[in-house]
């Protein structure tokens, strides 16, 4: 599948995934990743 | 996977019964032992598998993300140390990696300098080096881990730069980045001016370098002319 760009925004940025179309994501309503803050010696588990 | 954050840049990663680390620092004290600067040290911890890990991973061979005591501690008999080809050049430019450097060869770990874009299998974990830059210019790699059908990228000082396109294009989506989160300022005492740019402009006396068309100042620090927008 081709890839396609719709534009571009000074004020935000793109969500490019392989084999989707990219996606522009306003900075202030962004989707949110998960973050996680470990302690040392913390872990997780994907 | 199980990932474990070793403190620093420093982190375990375990899938099917093996594991690697990234950066892995044992003892911060040594990173400026020998120099005349100091610094608030890091807390860290040992990895749950020292003596087990197959293979340790550094971003690059600054000394506070290569231990080669750690290292050698951590990793298993047949265990290999995986870092950035070196760019060449003289013992100036490299005066940052040298001391890692040595003492890599001084414990005699076995190395495998990977060029940008390499792939290798280890255990379960496939590995790649992605290009990355930091704001010292030694070579640095960001490392693309795969194992179990879960993909990890880890950054190691990473800066913001244009190869993101491309590892996303190849090796993602990824199922956890792992990212600095400071923006320090540095220092870097044998280089002068500390400007690299304006360093740079000065070794181009009388040339237009990107001045505005039209312009007839040349003076010695043409980059200073370039318009902000110019520079991206």
């Amino acid at each position: 599948m081709p890839i396609h760009y719709d534009g571009f925004h000074i004020d935000g940025f793109y969500d490019t995934q392989p084999d989707e179309l990219s996606r522009f994501l306003d900075a202030t309503s962004a989707e949110a990743y998960e973050v996680a803050a470990l302690k040392q010696g913390e872990d997780i588990t994907l | 996977m199980r990932i474990r954050w070793l403190g620093w840049a420093g982190v375990e990663l375990e899938a099917q019964g093996h594991s690697v680390v990234i950066d892995l620092l044992g003892r911060p004290e040594g990173v400026l032992e020998g120099t005349p600067l100091s610094a608030p040290m890091p807390k860290v911890v040992r990895p749950h598998t020292e003596g087990d890990v197959i293979a340790g991973l550094c971003t690059h061979l600054h000394r506070d993300h290569t231990d080669a005591v750690a290292l050698a501690e951590a990793l298993r008999p047949d265990g290999r140390v995986l870092h950035p080809v070196s760019f060449g050049g003289d013992d100036h430019e490299n005066l940052w990696t040298l001391k890692a450097d040595r003492e890599l060869d001084e414990r005699n770990l076995s190395r495998h300098p990977m060029g940008l874009w390499e792939t290798i299998t280890i255990g379960p974990f496939t590995i790649a080096a992605v290009p990355a830059v930091d704001t010292l210019g030694d070579p640095q790699v960001s490392w693309a881990i795969e194992a179990g059908g879960k993909r990890v990228l880890h950054l190691g000082d990473s800066m913001f730069h244009g190869y993101w396109w491309r590892a996303a294009h190849r090796f993602g989506p990824f199922d956890a980045v792992l990212t600095p989160i400071n923006g320090p300022t540095v220092c870097f005492p044998h280089c002068q001016p500390p400007e690299p740019l304006s360093g740079l402009a000065r070794r181009r006396p009388g040339g237009r370098g990107y001045a505005p068309a039209g312009s007839e100042d040349r003076g010695a620090d043409p980059l200073r002319r370039i318009p902000h927008r110019r520079l991206l």
